[in-house]
């Protein structure tokens, strides 16, 4: 067990008997920011915590679920690996549009949008003027069961497993 | 297809092009619906993401990404599904390719937002 970091304090041992939120209510907490648009603010109020720890917990709970999320076999994002599996995904297509032959899933952007920023390349690498603001695009894949075969983000290349 | 290009060819191949070109618009609508539950279920990302932190950044996409993932094979809701998974089991064939991919896929749906259920709001009476 690690104790939850902090920003304005070194690592002490790890006190699991003082800690604001149970393992459920952290992952309550973390599902909250990721599922919705709420401030912070209302955060606070709904898991009954004051702002600093709201912060904490949401950045410590974040870390936790991503290599959880790596290590569950069902959180895969992965390309189809065998002919069966691209035969299988073309038939559905198929199915429903006989003249795609080969066709297997569908690619799309997405544009996300991010703060500004000071630092001048990369205010010039995110600033979109056609959309007036700053984003992040990515490119996502899209198997006809709605699985996420892939994704890549701006100039780094994202390969997940 | 964009409006105003120009083809050449017979009545038939142009015919041919044309809707192949419908079914391709057709089927980049699954795109759309992937995008849209994305967005819709995670909204944070409608939100401006932290621009200094790359790997919060990355992070947060990637744990967005494979929670879609995860609930895509466990529970099974999005359009994508509900218009393609039936042309699955049209046929015997087709119904042992589903249930050979069982894993790989999904299992029931349900209809409820799972996070506003557990809010409560008023009812006037």
């Amino acid at each position: 067990m690690t104790p939850i970091t902090r920003a304005d304090a070194g690592a002490g041992d790890p006190r699991p008997g003082g800690r604001s939120l149970d393992v459920h209510g952290a992952l309550g907490l973390v599902l909250h920011y990721l599922n919705s648009t709420m401030l912070e603010t209302s955060l606070q109020q709904l898991f009954g915590l004051i702002p600093a720890t709201v912060s904490r917990y949401i950045i410590f709970g974040l870390d936790i679920l991503l290599e959880t999320l790596r290590q569950m076999p069902g959180a895969k994002i992965r390309w189809p690996e065998t002919p069966q599996e691209f035969q299988a995904y073309n038939d559905v297509i198929v199915a429903r549009h006989p003249r795609l032959h080969s066709a297997f899933a569908t690619i799309d952007g997405l544009n996300l949008m991010t703060e500004a920023s000071d630092d001048i390349d990369i205010e010039n690498a995110t600033y979109n003027a056609w959309l007036s603001a700053h984003f992040i695009s990515s490119v996502l894949v899209f198997a006809p069961d709605g699985m996420i075969f892939f994704f890549q983000y701006s100039h780094t290349t994202q390969i997940i497993c | 297809m964009k409006s105003g290009d120009k083809f050449h060819g017979t009545r038939a191949e142009i015919e041919e092009k044309y809707l192949f070109d419908c079914e391709v618009v057709s089927y980049r609508q699954t795109a759309e619906w992937g995008m849209r539950s994305i967005q819709g279920s995670f909204g944070r990302l409608r939100l401006p993401l932290s621009i200094n932190n790359i790997h919060s950044r990355a992070n947060l996409l990637e744990i967005c990404f494979r929670l879609h993932n995860l609930r895509t094979r466990r529970i099974g809701q999005n359009q994508i599904q509900a218009v393609y998974i039936p042309e699955w089991r049209r046929t015997t064939e087709e119904e042992e390719i589903w249930t050979n991919f069982e894993q790989m896929l999904f299992g029931d749906q349900r209809r409820y937002d799972r996070v506003t259920r557990f809010y409560n709001r008023p009812e006037y009476v």
